[in-house]
């Protein structure tokens, strides 16, 4: 039985009064965030602002201190390891660093959660599942090679590439555009749009890149000192007077 | 893929080839402790090990045909060793044979020695309790010794007491005027002579056994143990054994004769009638001086070399009693 | 400052310590990675053979001919091959190809988790659905722990042929007569505790690199750190093992 702590019954996530602190340094402070359904949240923050905190908190890689953090109605702290197993195949991440395992081939790694979550599917399946994710970020033809083959870019979509295979409800992107030129950076915004009209999915996009949010934002939210500090869309946020706001957009 | 299953292959070969080298390596050690021989097990009774533990090797002839398995006491005297022996060899070994227990070289590791015995005799079989040597017992020997001592203690009093008699010409006319005895004296007295030779050879005998005791004082211990060596001392102090019992025969017969003399019969005629052999009296007195003197030269020896200076320190303290 | 390292010296001991704890607690779970096992297997043991090897045979050599003179002396050259092979075989050998292999497989394994964990591939395995820690950590300490009493094993039979060797250099003993001597004086006491501490060697070797691979902080400099300190504290852990073990076995030679 999972337990239904949902308020907000179009909120696919949601987090309510979240702490975290890393020994004296706080770095979510009773935070609240909600994200509906097929919604696309860019959450704005200077380094160090604990937005990676935010996200890894909601696949459960962190536990937080207090708060509650829903996913899909149910509470991750809470959540028994196979629930939440079960929970993270509707969950896709994309690492800031990739996370591509270097040690095998382009298609061992998209392979790797295939194999944990549908351990009964047939290896044509796979196989086809695997060139169908490659064939959708353009990549087809890296398929034998290993990452650390790959320029930057190409491996930012093997990545997506590997987080789209399991066709997630929720997609969770840490930085996807940082350390790509902006021309690439441009490229992974706009599949990222294309990926939410695809698959109806709702996304939190961590990010400093303005260009990114402006593309794939349906709302924006900044994040100062491990709070909210302001919410909405990209033009409403543009043409506000907080300074702490205006620094953002200059 | 292809490049997986290459790498699994040569994993396997890999573990094959170490476990092969554990395998052959195993089979080579045990191989020498008999473990994949078939092997019958045997015992025997000791009543001390002198140190052997399991895993000891046991030699037939100077092969190695076993290992000793098991030690453990069942008497306060014995000691039983349960040992294993090669199927092979047993064949060899009858019930005549004997087990001792030796030194492997000079300082070596101990071991179960089995000498062949006498020819003959049912083969070993399995469960059979073999005959044993034990390791010998000085002190038991050393006893002996002693009453033979105190034999001649008394012989040579007697002997004084004859010749203090023997001297005064009261006890000589005394002789004199028996004559039936004078043969009896003068058959006496030749076996006095002969005893007389004897007496310094086998103390010479003696004082070279206590020589050898006392110069192999440090290496008492090896002396003990080792197989070759207790061998010897073996034999030697059979041959202690056998002087000492010849030694009390032959003190016995003086006691008679001295106790004859001293009872001075007369048969003095025939001593004054026949003065070679008055002169061959005297000679074998001389003989037994020098004789008994040597001895006692020996046991003093003897008191002082080591490990039978205990022994008489007791015995003095409680003549001193 | 001497608090301060004394501090980290035991928060590292009781890390490591729970650690092997969470090791043998995963190692009976379900779904057991073969393949990732037999990897890092190879990865272990066939690329250590090589420098495993040449270590075992100059071993052998050197101490062969650094003995013989010393032999010499006491006039018992004949005794050559038996003592060699037992120092070697309950010695020097599998102290020599664990330190060795604390080299190569500590800083391999420390780097290669190091590396995982700064660019989050671990994490990202944790939200694939795999336990890392079975994946990662279980395969390689078990590779490690089984690898390595084979290559003291491999080590041991080409470091006696180097003695073999060494002893030909100013003796004339046919490889017949050098194997019964040397088996004349080798033991099941010999070699089964030099394999045994071969297990724990490789356990040891594992659990450590893991960990402090595993722990990684504060990016690539930190991969650095972690694949240094995975050889030192493994090469630390061997010498106690050792001394332990040496230890263990007088009191099992002595009962």
């Amino acid at each position: 039985m999972m337990e239904k702590v949902s308020y907000n019954k179009e909120a696919i996530i949601e987090l309510i009064n979240l702490k975290k602190s890393f020994g004296n340094n706080r770095v979510l402070n009773d935070l609240n965030l909600t994200v509906k359904q097929g919604e696309n949240v860019v959450v704005i923050g200077k380094s160090g602002s604990g937005k990676s905190v935010l996200i890894k908190c909601i696949i459960g890689l962190i536990k937080p201190d207090s708060g509650i953090v829903s996913v899909f109605g149910n509470d991750v702290s809470k959540l028994s390891h196979d629930d939440l197993d079960q929970m993270r195949a509707k969950v896709g991440f994309l690492f800031q660093s990739n996370a591509l395992y270097d040690s095998m081939t382009i298609r061992e790694n998209l392979e790797f959660p295939l194999r944990r979550h549908w351990l009964k599917d047939t290896k044509d399946t796979i196989n086809d599942l695997v060139l169908d994710a490659l064939t959708n970020v353009g990549l087809a033809d890296t398929i034998d090679m290993k990452p650390s083959e790959l320029s930057g870019g190409m491996k930012k979509r093997v990545a997506l590439a590997r987080t789209l295979i399991l066709k997630p409800e929720i997609i969770l992107y840490d930085e996807p555009t940082s350390g790509l030129d902006p021309v690439t950076g441009k490229e992974i915004s706009n599949l990222i749009v294309e990926i939410q009209k695809k698959y109806n999915t709702s996304s939190i996009i961590i990010s400093h890149d303005l260009s990114c949010a402006k593309i794939t934002s349906n709302k924006i939210v900044i994040l100062i000192d491990g709070t909210c500090y302001a919410t909405g869309t990209f033009e409403e946020l543009n043409n506000m007077s907080d300074k702490k706001v205006k620094q953002f957009f200059d | 893929m292809e490049e997986q299953s290459v790498k699994k292959i040569k994993l396997g070969v890999f573990v094959i080839i170490a476990a092969t080298c554990l395998i052959v390596g195993l089979y080579f050690i045990g191989s020498k402790r008999n473990i994949f021989h078939s092997k019958i097990h045997v015992s025997a009774l000791f009543s001390n090990i002198s140190g052997l533990m399991p895993g000891n090797n046991v030699q037939f002839n100077g092969i190695n045909v076993g290992t000793v398995s098991k030690i453990y006491a069942i008497a306060d005297t014995a000691i039983k060793v349960e040992f294993t022996i090669d199927s092979d060899i047993k064949k060899y070994i009858t019930s005549y044979a004997v087990a001792s227990i030796g030194t492997e070289g000079l300082l070596g590791s101990k071991l179960v020695n089995i000498s062949p015995g006498k020819r003959g005799g049912v083969t070993l079989r399995e469960a059979d309790v073999m005959n044993t040597v034990n390791a010998i017992e000085t002190d038991k020997a050393l006893r002996k010794l002693l009453v033979t001592n105190d034999n001649l203690n008394v012989i040579s009093e007697n002997l004084k007491t004859f010749s203090a008699k023997f001297n005064t010409p009261n006890s000589l006319w005394n002789l004199l005027s028996d004559s039936v005895v004078a043969g009896n004296v003068r058959n006496a007295l030749v076996k006095i002579k002969i005893t007389g030779d004897r007496t310094a050879v086998i103390t010479g005998d003696l004082s070279k056994i206590v020589q050898d005791v006392k110069s192999g004082k440090g290496t008492m211990g090896a002396l003990l143990t080792d197989a070759s060596l207790s061998q010897k001392l073996k034999q030697t102090i059979i041959n202690i054994e056998a002087v000492t019992d010849s030694f009390a025969i032959i003190t016995g017969n003086f006691k008679n004769v001295s106790e004859k003399l001293k009872n001075g019969d007369g048969a003095i005629g025939t001593l004054i009638s026949d003065t070679t052999f008055v002169h061959k009296l005297n000679m074998s007195m001389d003989n037994i001086k020098n004789g008994s003197a040597n001895f006692n030269e020996n046991m003093k020896a003897l008191k002082l070399s080591w490990p039978f200076k205990k022994y008489f320190k007791k015995k003095e303290k409680e003549n001193n009693k | 400052m001497k608090s301060i390292a004394l501090k980290h010296f035991l928060y590292e001991t009781a890390g490591i310590y729970l650690f092997a704890v969470r090791f043998f607690k995963e190692l009976f779970k379900p779904r057991f990675e073969f393949n990732e096992f037999l990897k890092q297997c190879y990865t272990v043991g066939n690329t250590s053979i090589t420098l495993v090897s040449v270590t075992a045979l100059i071993m052998g050599l050197v101490i062969t001919i650094q003995s013989q003179p010393a032999m010499e002396t006491f006039g018992t050259e004949s005794w050559l091959p038996s003592v060699v092979s037992i120092s070697l075989v309950r010695e020097l050998v599998p102290v020599i190809t664990a330190l060795t292999c604390a080299g190569k497989i500590g800083s391999s394994i420390g780097a290669e988790l190091g590396s995982m964990k700064v660019t989050e591939q671990i994490d990202s395995m944790e939200v694939s659905g795999t336990n890392p820690f079975k994946y990662l950590v279980v395969t390689r300490v078990l590779a490690a722990t089984l690898m390595l009493p084979l290559l003291i094993i491999l080590g041991d039979t080409i470091s006696l042929y180097g003695a073999y060797i060494g002893v030909n250099i100013n003796q004339n003993v046919s490889f017949h007569l050098f194997t019964n001597q040397v088996f004349a004086k080798l033991d099941f006491s010999d070699v089964l505790p030099s394999v045994i501490k071969g297990l724990f060697f490789g356990f040891t070797i594992g659990i450590i690199s893991c960990y402090k691979g595993y722990h990684t902080k504060n990016g690539t400099e930190g991969v650095g750190k972690s694949a240094n300190s995975s050889v030192v504290v493994s090469i630390f852990a061997v010498f106690m093992i050792d001394l332990i073990a040496a230890q263990v076995a007088n009191i099992f030679h002595i009962l």
